[in-house]
């Protein structure tokens, strides 16, 4: 079989005059993106800040004042109370408007001065396990320096490791640097995958598949004839996203921006085959999103978007392997923040690219079948 | 009213006719959340450490020793330079590097405190900070064990004791912080999916205007589009909350009664939302990509379910009360795994009212009164 470029042209010009007639469309595609991007990128914000606080103060002594106030100047916290009862920190501890409880007991003062141990409880909402978690340490962390100012204990004597922590690419540990690079990739995704998904499945609905098919066109240069113009939107959104991450929010672009450009292309390979696919599996529009979302949403949640992977158990890092956003994912992030080279992401770039030869590859081998 | 039946039975007829669809909606919910409860975890169980040893004695072999004595902490690689630290964080081997200057065996022989460098790879900083505190966690333990040995470090030392206790989430298990959230977001985006077809659909087909000449009314021909595919996601909601209980073993401890009219009305309000899409764009391919921005996006990333609500700026939380998923996701969690009662959630719920009914009005508004 031999391609015809003129043929192609002719799909991807027909395909381009549908996907824009709907004047809604350029909006959609072009706009969205990046309002998506500014809005996701604001909240996206995991450090653990404002933990509503609330102070249980049965000493009302200069101590347990102390230790209101200096845990309120801390960023992670917010100070919402000062009471005096346990029961009305439990009922906010329920009704959510205290997240950490403090509870400076009696005779707080006293024990310190007379340099005996005094039991502080700490009641932690551990609904957020992990915000919980560095929360509970937050505040064991301002309560050993407020004991270690008021009762003194000299430092031992001893030979021991003293721990100098140097933090690389995200000397901050800014967790909207790390979130960032993943919104790029799932607003990519979205948009095109959807694009291909019910780019054949919508000809099948009208009927227009059968003109099609009574045109000399092969089933190859339709698909491609139909993909080009979606990759060429991907690209423009690609460009677009990646331009408001480093200009809206700073986020440094390390990389080579000719790197991620290619690792965008190779990226879309597997996202339109993966919509093409779904497309030839479904007989409405309706089927292909819901086998585009079924593709979807594991790939953000599993994909190490959110969650770090090494957390996972096997199967489910297994499970991940599979999902191109998994890998494009990493890449991006390499790209962005360690400003990796080629050389690093070659193990990547190629599971990027083997997958996206084996998504297309069956998508097109099933559209062929279909309509011969 | 009378007029509600007909519509709702068509529709119902609809739905049965594509088994393929309604199994699908039934056993995607149940499928996403297997697989995300069980994969996603917030506890990080594994932490690839490089580590240079510029001293090679038996305190510095010692010191890796213990670092790696638990199950956590896995030495993935040995260097000579502290340089090659950087090429294993652009591998994505390993997120630290441990660097034991030379003269660490004499300086600690000597009951020096000797610095050690800590090198993290901050790229994902929810990690990294967890990551830090456990390896810094090991170190400080040697520190005291150390001074304990050498009797210069009291075993009760006096000041505050931080005594912390853990609520609602007692052994802090991040699923069941997920399962809660997820079930609001695996609902909405079917629901918003699914709805925002089937008015588009008889727009698209033209069927529309066999109904505009019957004598069924605008508010009649929506609630009997709406009501089957709330009947739907009460059955995926019931199957979610069975699964949770009895695979996850998370608790239901608040009323059953709060949490059903609750998901009740986030369902009606999530279908509204897809109704009322539906109406307004009339096309599925618009009212899809749509309803993905402001359905799917917002209910995973707006709603707290991933990001505290609390850390986002303003302007964004002010967003974030259009979002239902933000109600739902606050009660899920409060009837979850606390018994909050009716007052703690009442805003909640009235809100999720309010938005069902401005959807469900805005949806009628746009019924076309005559054919155009």
């Amino acid at each position: 079989v031999t391609l015809s470029a003129r043929r192609i042209r002719a799909v991807a010009q027909k395909e381009l005059r549908h996907l824009f007639r709907d004047h809604r469309m350029r909006p959609i595609l072009f706009v969205a993106p990046v309002l998506q991007l500014i809005v996701l990128g604001l909240a996206a914000n995991l450090d653990v800040q404002d933990v509503r606080l609330l102070v249980v103060d049965a000493d009302r002594s200069p101590v347990s004042r102390e230790i209101a106030a200096r845990l309120d100047a801390s960023p992670a916290f917010e100070l919402v109370d000062v009471v005096s009862s346990d029961a009305a920190a439990e009922a906010a501890l329920v009704d959510g408007s205290a997240e950490l409880v403090v509870v400076v007991p009696r005779g707080a003062q006293r024990g310190l001065a007379r340099r005996e141990p005094v039991d502080v409880p700490i009641l932690v909402d551990g609904t957020d396990t992990n915000r919980a978690l560095l929360a509970q340490s937050y505040a064991e962390r301002i309560l050993a320096r407020i004991s270690a100012e008021r009762a003194p204990v000299p430092a031992p004597p001893v030979g021991r490791p003293d721990v100098r922590v140097r933090v690389l690419y995200n000397p901050a540990l800014q967790s909207r640097w790390f979130m960032l690079p993943a919104i790029v990739v799932m607003v990519l995704a979205i948009v095109t995958m959807l694009l291909s998904a019910l780019a054949v499945v919508k000809e099948r609905e009208k009927g227009t598949i059968e003109q099609l098919s009574v045109t000399p066109i092969q089933p190859v240069e339709l698909i491609v004839g139909k993909l080009l113009p979606f990759a060429g939107v991907g690209l423009v959104v690609a460009l677009l996203v990646t331009g408001a991450a480093v200009g809206v929010f700073g986020l440094p672009l390390r990389g080579s921006v000719v790197v991620l450009v290619a690792m965008e292309l190779l990226f879309l390979l597997s996202t339109l085959g993966f919509g093409l696919l779904a497309s030839t599996l479904a007989r409405t529009q309706q089927q292909a999103m819901l086998a585009a979302m079924l593709v979807l949403l594991p790939s953000f949640l599993l994909g190490g978007l959110f969650y770090p992977i090494e957390n996972m158990p096997g199967w489910a890092r297994a499970l991940a392997d599979l999902s191109p956003v998994r890998w494009f994912g990493v890449m991006v992030r390499a790209l962005f923040l360690q400003g990796a080279g080629f050389t690093s992401l070659a193990r990547e770039s190629a599971m990027l690219a083997l997958l996206g030869a084996v998504v297309l590859g069956t998508a097109m081998l099933r559209f062929r079948k279909r309509s011969a | 009213v009378r007029t509600v039946w007909p519509i709702l039975w068509k529709e119902a007829l609809h739905i049965a006719r594509d088994p393929r669809s309604l199994l699908a909606s039934l056993a995607l919910p149940l499928l996403l959340l297997v697989l995300f409860g069980a994969a996603i975890r917030f506890d990080v169980t594994d932490v690839a450490v490089v580590v240079v040893d510029q001293d090679r004695s038996a305190a510095s072999r010692e010191l890796v020793a213990r670092l790696t004595a638990g199950d956590t902490v896995r030495v993935i690689a040995h260097e000579d330079d502290p340089e090659a630290i950087e090429a294993h964080f652009e591998g994505r081997r390993a997120r630290l590097g441990l660097v034991i200057p030379p003269g660490y065996a004499a300086g600690t022989a000597r009951g020096r405190a000797v610095p050690v460098q800590l090198l993290v790879d901050g790229t994902d900083a929810t990690f990294a900070g967890q990551a830090l505190g456990i390896v810094s966690g090991i170190v400080g333990d040697v520190t005291l064990r150390e001074a304990r040995a050498s009797g210069s470090a009291p075993d009760a030392a006096p000041g505050l004791v931080a005594r912390p206790r853990v609520w609602f989430n007692e052994a802090l298990d991040g699923t069941w912080f997920v399962v809660p959230g997820l079930i609001a977001v695996i609902v909405s985006v079917l629901a918003a999916m699914v709805t925002s077809q089937c008015v588009a659909r008889e727009f698209e087909q033209d069927t529309i205007e066999q109904i505009l000449v019957s004598p069924v009314s605008g508010p009649a021909f929506m609630v009997g589009k709406l009501l089957p595919y709330v009947g739907i996601g009460m059955a995926q909601v019931l199957t979610v909350l069975l699964a949770s209980r009895f695979v996850f073993g998370v608790p239901i401890r608040g009323s059953l009664l709060l949490l059903g009219l609750g998901t009740l009305l986030y369902l009606t309000g999530s279908m509204a939302l897809g109704l009322m899409l539906s109406a307004v764009l009339r096309s599925q391919q618009v009212a899809l990509q749509v309803s993905i921005l402001v359905g799917m996006l917002p209910s995973l990333l707006l709603s707290g379910f991933i990001f505290p609500i609390h850390n986002m700026p303003t302007p964004l939380q002010a967003v974030t009360y259009v979002v239902p998923a933000r109600y739902f996701v606050a009660i899920a969690r409060a009837l979850f795994l606390k018994d909050a009662g009716l007052e703690a959630i009442a805003t909640q719920m009235v809100a999720m009212t309010v938005f069902a009914g401005v959807m469900l009005l805005v949806a009628v508004s746009r019924f076309p009164r005559r054919l155009a």
